[in-house]
């Protein structure tokens, strides 16, 4: 089903529950529970950023979901700044679900981020 | 396959308002579906392409000769498709993405319908309803409780403009 290919592909989690008020057949696609497992899986965004402390130095790493388990993610593409990042510092505030975050580059510079969560993007 | 005589084999296929065009083999059978017709040996006259009008039929060879022009390097091809695809209005792509669904080529499928979410991201619940042909068969009620449960997905949404 095509609707379903463009569904899938939109990046933004945002868009994709708005889009349930389209119209039933819409809803249901966009409800059921493994065209979500798949859209998150397929996201480029898929991460989250973990709060326990792993056997890594420097920060807490993103994680992303890839085939039901739990990874850490290499990278992060960061939009605002065109670099990439593979772990934080610490969430130092949140304010209307936006995390702002404190980030280590890889060149050991320290950065502020801000991080949607429900996006999986920084703004 | 005419590869005793040395030279391209060439292919015409007939769009569904009876357009004529002239295509490389080798850049036809990017389309699964051409690919098993020339195999199946019944590519020797006109192809007829039943579900694709002449305008887009243009611009899907466009894009067969451009890409099968590149050789092996996913991001040159990448970058072409994301040119070819960059001047293209909604229209068009909608009509894109059918064709290359019947056409069976997955490289330009993808491209087509990354692009149509792409462009769909920031748009209203209306603007898609309009652009897609589709009714709206909540009841006002309905659709009011659906509204309500993602209220916030509704900030930041382009004005509803036929753009």
């Amino acid at each position: 089903m095509i609707v379903e290919i463009f569904l899938s592909k939109l990046s933004s989690v945002k868009s994709l529950l708005r889009f349930k008020t389209v119209c039933k057949s819409w809803n249901t696609i966009i409800s059921d529970p493994i065209f979500v497992r798949n859209h998150l899986e397929n996201s480029l965004n898929n991460l989250f950023p973990s709060t326990k402390r792993p056997r890594m130095e420097g920060g807490y790493p993103f994680f992303k979901v890839e085939g039901r388990q739990f990874r850490a993610a290499n990278a992060v593409p960061v939009l605002a700044t065109n670099s990439k990042y593979n772990r934080y510092e610490t969430i130092l505030c949140e304010c209307n679900s936006i995390l702002l975050l404190s980030i280590s580059r890889f060149d050991y510079r320290k950065t502020h981020l801000l991080w949607n969560p429900s996006t999986w993007r920084d703004i | 396959m005419a590869a005793e005589t040395g030279t391209p084999t060439t292919l015409t296929l007939k769009s569904n308002d009876d357009e004529l065009f002239s295509v490389a083999e080798s850049a036809a059978i990017l389309s699964v579906t051409i690919r098993n017709m020339v195999e199946d040996g019944c590519a020797g006259g006109v192809i007829p392409l039943d579900n694709v009008d002449g305008k887009t039929l243009a611009s899907v060879i466009t894009y067969m000769n451009g890409i099968s022009a590149i050789p092996a390097d996913e991001e040159k091809k990448k970058s072409y498709r994301d040119k070819f695809l960059s001047d293209k209005d909604f229209e068009t792509l909608a009509d894109m993405v059918l064709a290359a669904n019947y056409l069976n080529m997955s490289c330009l499928m993808d491209a087509v319908s990354a692009k149509i979410a792409q462009v769909m991201e920031k748009k209203s619940v209306g603007w898609v309803r309009r652009k897609f042909g589709i009714e709206n068969d909540y009841t006002p009620e309905e659709e009011a409780a659906v509204k309500e449960e993602h209220k916030w997905t509704f900030e930041g949404v382009e004005t509803d403009d036929d753009n």
